[in-house]
């Protein structure tokens, strides 16, 4: 089916050399009269997209045209064209074919298996995962529009869940924030709607590396999916993720998620909020507690809480104490920033914070 | 540094130079190299040579990978020169002519739903017997691609090009054939491959035709809403990771409509802004945890623009940063120091050392990514569109 594997046995043949070839007529890119940012094309090159062109032309496809593509696009990847001229003689010749509990059929499989070699080859091209897209949604008869799919017999649909689970799974091993893998990821565990073992890979690649922000993306993205905003379930997960926050503090993942998780919430948000806050305090008052994230989630949050409740002078002033520390000493790159905080909030609760020190020395 | 400039970019211009220029372009290399002045300053006539290399030499057979994207090195090229105000002088009338006559020559004008630019001429298929025949390759075969169609429209106002020769009623057509119906765009007809950077070159030319009754505008804010993340960021889509470039291509499109102020309560702008400033170490990375990267410093930094906080981050480690990912001999820019040089960094570096308003530099609009003179000129073109029929 493919010629990469004949490739590296024999020698590569000129299109225009191959008996085979003979019926199809090669033709020339059309440079125009000026060509600019012309690159200069190896005789490979221009002899493969000839034939490439040839065969558009003609309209012909076939599983020697297959076969070409699979040329094409060892020399260039990223050429979207070719990648669909493959999909439409795969379709003519009628290879995509619905999964059973068997497995996928025969011929079929050998197109996944070209391209996952393609995926391992080259990670970060969007066609490849684009094209591998493609070949699942062919297996399962998924369609876009209505997101269903056609197959239903839950045995085959495992097979398919599975293998392409282990596809994003190997090369996350590679490189563990791999943007394809993760969105080709999310798409499978959304059309086959099923998280259930996801939140322990996340765990896993947590533990191998607290710092890996995609996979608190997926976190939070396996978080929503279940629906369940409720203060028991914010609560659990704010147990869980707790452990990883303190493993670094300064790393600004975690404490992007519990923001966000927070907001998940709803007439229990501040509860949650004086939570996180109490839980930062000891930190607060240390030497680790320079931590940029770390402070400015405790800012806001006591910022939000002031806003939404009483005022308290402490928190205040505490807030005011530490943002003039951050503008001079923890953060001074984004001291203009940290300066505009510092307006804002006592713009916000400067007012009445006066007002309730003046009762106070009043009533004193 | 001033009489070396004229020495080094003559070299680069003409091959036969003088002996004596020869000598003094080399002392001053020499000097540059050995005194790391490219740390501290930009290296303008190394860059001016570079992007001539990239538009008018032939590329190596290296860049048969970016064979779809000529029309993007191009932009990147020419928009480069442009901040470096070298087109006029860099470029002879004859080459600007050749150049607008070879985007015109991707030009796909009708049928309309495939209307607009392709990448290179690997699949024009204009003159080919399908044509002769009176029929085309199906249209997931042939037909323009958005980013292209951006690109060309950028490179020709860049060039001064009074875009006489396009059909926008035809363009605007074929912008509107790739809307999705959840408001995304795809880059190609009968590709569904979709994301934040088809809806940015989307919106970029209705803005640049002056025309957005083509498309769904409702649609389109629901999708760059929806990709709004936890974290104050944008993404591709739904549920994906946020991303600095994913982010500036949703901002600048909800500017472009004049959609940002309603799209977003104050609370997801102080999000968003605060996302965009935690991404600065020297440069900015575009994702929490990741490496610095010189085109985040466009990415980012025009955001920020945007949202009326340029002033809010350090400059100096900024410039600092991208300037060290100059290369001194060859010209043009790196992602990180010591990688190698490309297009797209290159202008990238360049685009955002202009927006912090680098000493010498046209400045940049960092809605369109094109230099304001050139927003100048396509304004005056709206002007004279006005109250025409399309033509």
């Amino acid at each position: 089916m493919s010629t990469s594997d004949d490739e590296s046995t024999t020698p590569h043949v000129f299109y225009k050399d191959r008996p085979e070839w003979q019926d199809v007529q090669p033709i020339p890119s059309d440079e125009g009269p000026s060509p600019v940012v012309a690159i200069d094309y190896s005789e490979q090159f221009a002899d493969v997209y000839n034939y490439i062109r040839g065969v558009i032309n003609t309209g012909e496809l076939s599983r020697r045209v297959l076969s070409l593509t699979c040329d094409a696009i060892g020399l260039n990847a990223a050429n979207y064209t070719v990648w669909q001229l493959r999909r439409d003689v795969l379709e003519a010749i009628g290879v995509p074919k619905l999964i059973d509990e068997s497995g996928l059929d025969k011929e079929f499989e050998k197109e996944f298996t070209f391209c996952e070699k393609m995926i391992e080859n080259i990670q970060k091209n969007y066609q490849v995962w684009h094209h591998q897209k493609a070949l699942v949604s062919w297996a399962v008869g998924y369609d876009e529009s209505t997101k269903t799919m056609q197959v239903k017999n839950p045995e085959a649909l495992d097979i398919l869940f599975k293998r392409e689970l282990q596809l994003t799974k190997d090369i996350l091993s590679y490189d563990a924030k791999n943007y394809h893998a993760w969105q080709h990821r999310q798409w499978i565990l959304s059309i086959f709607k099923d998280y259930s073992g996801e939140l322990e890979y996340v765990n896993q690649l947590l533990t191998d590396d607290v710092r890996n922000n995609s996979a608190w993306n997926q976190r939070y993205f396996v978080f929503t999916s279940m629906q369940d905003f409720s203060q028991e379930s914010l609560t659990e997960e704010l147990n869980a993720v707790w452990e990883f926050v303190k493993v670094a503090l300064c790393n600004e993942s975690p404490w992007s998620y519990l923001r966000g998780l927070i907001r998940l919430a709803g007439d229990c948000r501040p509860t949650l909020q004086k939570e996180v806050v109490a839980r930062c305090k000891p930190f607060v008052s240390k030497k680790e507690g320079t931590s940029v994230p770390m402070l400015g989630l405790y800012i806001e949050f006591i910022d939000d809480l002031l806003r939404n409740g009483e005022p308290d002078p402490e928190e205040f002033a505490e807030v005011v104490c530490l943002l003039e520390h951050m503008i001079k000493t923890i953060d001074p790159i984004r001291a203009k920033y940290w300066d505009y905080i510092m307006t804002k909030f006592v713009n916000a609760h400067g007012d009445s914070e006066l007002d309730k020190f003046t009762k106070v020395e009043i009533n004193a | 540094m001033a009489t070396g400039k004229s020495a080094s970019c003559s070299t680069a211009e003409e091959s036969s130079s003088k002996s004596q220029t020869r000598t003094n372009s080399k002392n001053n290399e020499m000097e540059i190299f050995f005194n790391r002045k490219w740390r501290v300053e930009l290296l303008k006539p190394y860059h001016v040579r570079y992007c001539r290399h990239v538009l008018l030499s032939r590329l190596s057979s290296g860049y048969e990978e970016a064979d779809t994207q000529r029309m993007t090195l191009l932009h990147f090229g020419i928009t480069s020169m442009d901040i470096l105000n070298s087109t006029e002088s860099a470029l002879k009338r004859e080459e600007r002519e050749n150049i607008i006559n070879w985007i015109y020559h991707l030009q796909i004008k009708e049928p309309a739903d495939r209307s607009g630019f392709q990448g290179s001429s690997t699949f024009m298929f204009k003159s080919l017997s399908y044509v002769q025949n009176g029929g085309l390759p199906p249209a997931q075969l042939f037909s323009s691609h958005i980013t292209m169609t951006y690109a060309a429209l950028v490179s020709l106002l860049t060039l001064g090009d009074d875009l006489h020769r396009i059909d926008r009623k035809n363009i605007l057509s074929g912008v509107a054939a790739l809307q999705n119906s959840d408001g995304s765009f795809q880059a190609s007809l009968g590709c569904s491959e979709k994301d934040m950077r088809f809806v940015y070159c989307a919106v970029c030319t209705c803005y640049m035709l002056n025309d957005f009754s083509h498309v769904n505008v409702p649609k389109l804010i629901e999708f760059i809403k929806s990709s709004f993340t936890f974290e104050g960021s944008f993404s591709s889509g739904y549920g994906v990771e946020g991303h600095a470039a994913y982010t500036f291509c949703a901002v600048a499109s909800l500017f472009l409509m004049d959609r940002f102020e309603e799209s977003f309560s104050e609370n997801e702008m102080e999000h968003l802004r605060r996302w965009c400033l935690m991404r600065q170490e020297y440069g900015f990375s575009g994702r929490p945890n990741k490496a610095e990267d010189t085109c985040y410093s466009y990415w980012v930094v025009a955001t920020l623009t945007l949202l009326d906080s340029v002033h809010m981050f350090h400059h100096p480690r900024n410039v600092e940063f991208l300037l060290g990912n100059q290369n001194p001999i060859c010209g043009g820019i790196g992602k990180c120091d010591n990688e190698h040089v490309d297009p797209l960094h290159t202008f990238m570096g360049l685009a955002g050392l202009a927006l912090v308003q680098y000493e010498g530099l046209n400045p940049i609009n960092p809605m369109l990514t094109m230099s304001e003179k050139a927003v100048m000129h396509m304004r005056k073109l709206h002007l004279r569109w006005k109250g025409q029929e399309y033509c």
